[in-house]
């Protein structure tokens, strides 16, 4: 492929390799007009620009203030044209096609002005082309030559900007001043595109210049997404890897392995070094935009850290050892089974990774219930995600969120609830962004002052700050409301949903004991706030909850799903644009885990093990006999590893021993066991009780498929060669032969084309599909041949929806006079789960360490001080960390993150789950703080964990 | 494993499902659906061991799984 060129080869483009720019943002409008463009006519949508009618017709205007993810600036005077009964030279990026309009695009007088214009633009400009690291990739460079330019006649030595500063303080790009034209692109993407406002243009005329507003870009506001630097013309804003490694030559399209979004990205790169990583205009999930995390930090795949080679070890205390793939794979499976010779079939069993692709989940957990035998199979979506998969199950028939992601720009209540997308899933948020500037309202429900309650042109309606685990109550007031003001959607409920459980839900929610009066007490939000933002969320025309672990990760959560469900049904708030119900799942592909049959009594389709029909047909395809009793989840495995009955685990790409609550009884269970067998790219916290490690494949090597968190299914395309050799589901298909049952694909794509055979929802979906359409959301079958982009539109998919009663049951985990204060726990933008992607990058600039949020009140209360080190204590254990007197959180409340294995936040966390899921309580711990001493250090050593194991 | 963390897990669901007649069984068909079966077994016995410590509800829960496994 050419670097650069548009596909139509007319005009260079800067907006990713082949990606053509059309200028300016696509009309939606079904009105068509009719235009003449140098002498041929051409039919548009109304509300087309002058400038993407001719580019679209293959006749390309000039330009550089102007590109399609933005919206018409008009300020370079570069796609001047002339039109016919006009006068002067209109700019055709903000002139919009009229019916019967006659441009031309081409005439001297039009030609002499770009020049003209060029030439003022060059007169203060460096003139070192040839070394300058966008040579090739420059659109200044571009139109002086579209222009003709040919000499500055007046030379470079009047008052200019050549000598002006390069801010490299960011340490993904740098901002060299003094090839900036002042197109204004970048402060348009970080407004429009990304919504942070963190750029503007400082002074007047000649002193106009791009700013962060701080002292420089790393100080600022700037949230390092990378817009700035795409919309970029000139070597101004460009990423270090390009000034270090030179131009990209050939590119490779791909999705991101960070959070649920699923982002897809061209891999640019120099023979098989990478060099950049470009968000794609046509990727159905982020539409060309990116966060810091996708976009830059994806270096810790060639971290000097990364295992390439498997290693054994006969004691956890013993050095590793480096061995052949074939001993390691022998060694794993003749240990397997000799575990169950003595201690029987269930006394091994797996764990799946999100972070891994479809396929290679598919295999894991085909080898746990073909060839160990039994359906010991878990995924980490049991420490996130599995309410909400029992709770849409339950009242919509299941397991996924409703909408696609571009449904929240048709939405008018926005409902936030346990989410902080603004740092946990940033391209969404920007689209949230996007549409609550629109105008739309937004409710924020969450016991932190998120970035969404107030930020940047930003200002929640109502935020509910809950007191944590409280959601239940609040849900259940907020529905009081709506069924005692006579808000609900009657017909809607009479002809969706069934009317029995209806009626019991109905009498249910309109006791007292729901009334906001009442949960005012129990969550600390005034009656009359959950009143309001009932009544707004029910008198919206279209509302659409999103929400997060802050919803699922409670003792509670499966209720809590439920709960919000009962509310879209009930105002009808489901089945079409704009509405909806939207878990925002934690990691890449924590959906396509849940899909691909991960959980112990679910196959692949969410299908129940004791199904005989389905199970037949997988014992048919698989030539093998299935359990038809659902297996162990996670907690049953680390309890039974206590009690003697579970003795072999294998752990795919998690790292259970970081990520799991109470890490003293999971590193109790992992020295439990005879045999920990751990698959990853690094030696993780889990790997320090692992006898096996075997090592994984980063993203940028897997050729698959990820299903982010609005069931579109994407393509993973190797980057490069696999630094261990294999690619994963080779290694399970080795191991699984090993083991006697029989595992072969020549390729990921048969895996795939097996999922499709055996999976309803999957029926219509191919490697080959994929590659011609892009991306399809799931179901994708018969009925449905293009994909869902929308689910229960015309019904729900267990028929009739059905409401389920939520009694609001506290957790039994309270703050008390010893451990006064309550923690949550969450995340940040910089870092990505246990960090261990993340942490092996430049991102470590941002959150160097995980810190402890405090109010000032608690912190007074206990002589504390921002940046004091101080020892947090549970019931369960004690840590250290560093305390940051901030504002988010409030009085009683304190908040921590997961990030980094010194801090172990989940050594204080607690053995509580969820009623129905076991999902851990990660966001209720109570807790006591106090300022740490010298003789408190970290508990999370590797000393420390030896010793105690 | 531990019998207390399976009496602790039966009872944090039948403290969260709404009281009704049929409560019973939403608990039976939970245990079913996602219980393994030592589990069921393990929770089987030591309730009819110790039917006294246990609500009228839980016992009607082993009652009906004992039912269901005779089916």
């Amino acid at each position: 492929m050419t670097l650069l060129s548009d596909p139509r080869g007319t005009m260079p483009m800067r907006s990713g390799i082949g990606e053509a720019d059309y200028g300016t943002p696509k009309s939606t409008s079904d009105v068509m007009v009719s235009v003449t463009i140098d002498g041929e006519t051409h039919v548009v949508p109304e509300g087309t620009s002058v400038m993407r009618a001719a580019g679209e017709a293959g006749c390309d205007i000039p330009k550089l203030c102007a590109t399609d993810s933005l919206q018409p600036f008009g300020s370079c005077r570069m796609c001047i044209v002339e039109i016919d009964g006009r006068r002067g030279t209109p700019a055709s990026c903000t002139t919009p096609v009229e019916d019967g309009m006659v441009v031309r695009t081409q005439t001297a007088k039009v030609a002499k002005l770009r020049k003209n214009v060029m030439e003022l633009y060059i007169s203060d400009h460096p003139l070192d082309c040839l070394t300058c690291s966008a040579n090739g990739d420059c659109e200044l460079q571009d139109m002086a030559g579209v222009a003709g330019l040919r000499e500055v006649r007046y030379g470079m030595d009047g008052k200019n900007h050549l000598d002006a500063p390069t801010d490299a303080s960011n340490p993904y790009f740098s901002f060299d001043e003094s090839k900036c034209i002042v197109c204004n692109r970048c402060v348009r993407a970080c407004d429009e595109v990304q919504g942070t406002l963190a750029l503007t243009i400082e002074g007047r005329g000649f002193n106009s210049k791009v700013s962060p507003g701080g002292l420089n870009f790393l100080s600022s506001e700037c949230v390092s997404c990378g817009a700035c630097v795409q919309a970029c013309p000139t070597a101004t804003l460009q990423e270090k890897s390009v000034i270090d490694l030179g131009m990209p030559t050939r590119t490779v399209q791909t999705t991101c392995a960070y959070c649920g979004v699923g982002c897809s990205f061209n891999a640019e790169l120099r023979g098989d070094e990478l060099v950049r990583m470009v968000p794609t205009k046509t990727g159905g999930a982020n539409e060309g935009h990116s966060c810091v995390k996708g976009r830059f930090a994806w270096g810790y795949a060639s971290h000097s850290d990364r295992i390439t080679k498997p290693m054994l070890r006969e004691k956890i205390t013993d050095e590793w050892r480096e061995v052949t793939w074939d001993e390691a794979i022998q060694y794993t499976a003749t240990k397997l089974k000799e575990i169950q010779a003595k201690y029987g079939d269930n006394s091994i069993g797996g764990i799946t990774s999100s972070r891994c692709t479809n396929e290679e989940i598919f295999v894991v957990q085909k080898m746990i219930r073909a060839a160990f035998g039994n359906n010991n199979v878990d995924t980490c979506a049991r420490v996130c995600h599995s309410p909400t998969g029992y709770g849409l199950s339950t009242t919509f028939g299941t397991s996924a969120g409703t909408q696609d992601f571009k449904s929240v720009a048709k939405t008018d209540v926005i409902v936030v609830i346990g989410a902080n997308p603004t740092d946990a899933h940033p391209v969404f948020a920007s689209r949230m962004k996007r549409r609550i500037r629109e105008g739309a309202n937004l409710i924020v429900i969450d016991p932190r002052k998120i970035d969404l309650v107030e930020s940047a042109h930003i200002k929640a309606d109502h935020h509910l700050q809950l007191q944590p685990g409280t959601n239940v109550a609040v849900i259940n007031a907020i529905a009081h409301v709506i069924a005692t003001e006579g808000l609900i959607d009657e017909e809607f409920v009479a002809e969706r949903c069934d009317p029995g459980p209806f009626n019991r839900w109905r009498k249910f929610i309109e006791l007292p004991e729901n009334s906001p009066e009442v949960v005012e007490a129990q969550s600390g939000v005034p009656a009359e706030t959950i009143r309001q933002a009932a009544r707004l969320y029910a008198a919206g025309n279209n509302a659409a909850i999103y929400y997060g672990l802050g919803v699922t990760e409670h003792s509670q959560g499966s209720t809590m799903v439920m709960g919000m469900a009962n509310l879209a049904m009930a105002t009808g708030n489901i089945g079409r644009d704009g509405v909806g119900v939207n878990p925002l799942r934690g990691q890449n592909n924590v959906q396509g885990a849940c899909d691909m049959g991960s959980f112990p009594h679910e196959l692949s389709g969410y299908r129940h093990v004791s199904d005989n029909a389905v199970r037949e047909q997988f014992e048919m395809l698989w030539d093998v006999k299935l359990m038809s009793d659902p297996g162990m989840r996670i907690p049953n495995m680390f309890d039974n590893a206590i009690s003697g009955e579970f003795r072999g685990l294998f752990v795919h790409g998690e790292d259970i021993a970081q990520s799991d609550p109470n890490t003293k009884h999971v590193e109790h269970a992992l020295t439990s066991m005879d045999l920990v067998v751990v698959q990853d790219l690094f030696l993780n916290e889990t790997s320090k009780f692992a006898h096996v490690f075997l090592p994984g494949t980063s993203f940028l090597e897997k050729d698959g498929t990820f299903t982010n968190a609005e069931r579109r299914i994407n393509r993973v395309r190797p980057v490069m060669a696999a630094k261990n050799g294999k690619q994963e589901w080779q290694i399970i298909c080795e191991l699984s032969q090993a083991m006697g049952y029989e595992m072969h694909y020549d390729n990921a794509a048969q895996i795939m084309d097996e999922i499709a055979e055996i999976t309803p929802t999957f029926k219509g979906v191919s490697f080959a599909m994929l590659d011609e359409v892009g991306s399809v959301q799931w179901p994708c079958n018969d009925a449905a041949p293009s994909g869902t982009p929308i689910m229960h539109v015309d019904g729900f998919v267990r028929g009739q929806g059905q409401f389920m009663e939520t009694p609001f049951v506290p957790t039994e985990e309270r703050s008390n006079r010893k451990f006064p204060l309550l923690l949550t726990t969450g995340r940040i933008l910089s870092q990505y789960n246990v960090g261990a992607q993340t942490r092996r990058t430049e991102n470590v600039t941002w959150h160097p360490e995980d810190v402890l949020e405090i109010h000032e009140a608690d912190a007074a209360m206990r002589g504390i001080v921002d940046g004091q080190k101080i020892a947090v204590s549970s019931r369960i254990g004690e840590t250290i960390l560093t305390a940051v007197v901030s504002e988010r959180v409030p009085a009683g409340v304190v908040h921590t993150t997961f990030h980094h294995p010194m801090s172990g936040a989940n050594v204080i966390t607690t053995e509580f789950s969820d009623w129905a899921t076991n999902c851990p309580e990660f966001k209720v711990t109570a807790v006591e703080i106090r300022p740490a001493d010298s003789s408190d250090a970290p508990t999370n050593t590797l000393e420390s964990v030896l010793t105690k194991a | 494993m531990d019998i207390s963390i399976l009496t602790r897990m039966a009872g944090d669901i039948e403290r969260n499902l709404p009281v009704h007649e049929e409560t019973y069984l939403r608990i039976s068909e939970h245990l079913v659906k996602f219980w393994t079966p030592k589990m069921r077994s393990d929770f089987y016995k030591h309730v009819t061991s110790n039917r006294e410590d246990f609500s009228e509800t839980l016992n009607k829960v082993v009652d009906e799984l004992r039912a269901k496994a005779n089916a």
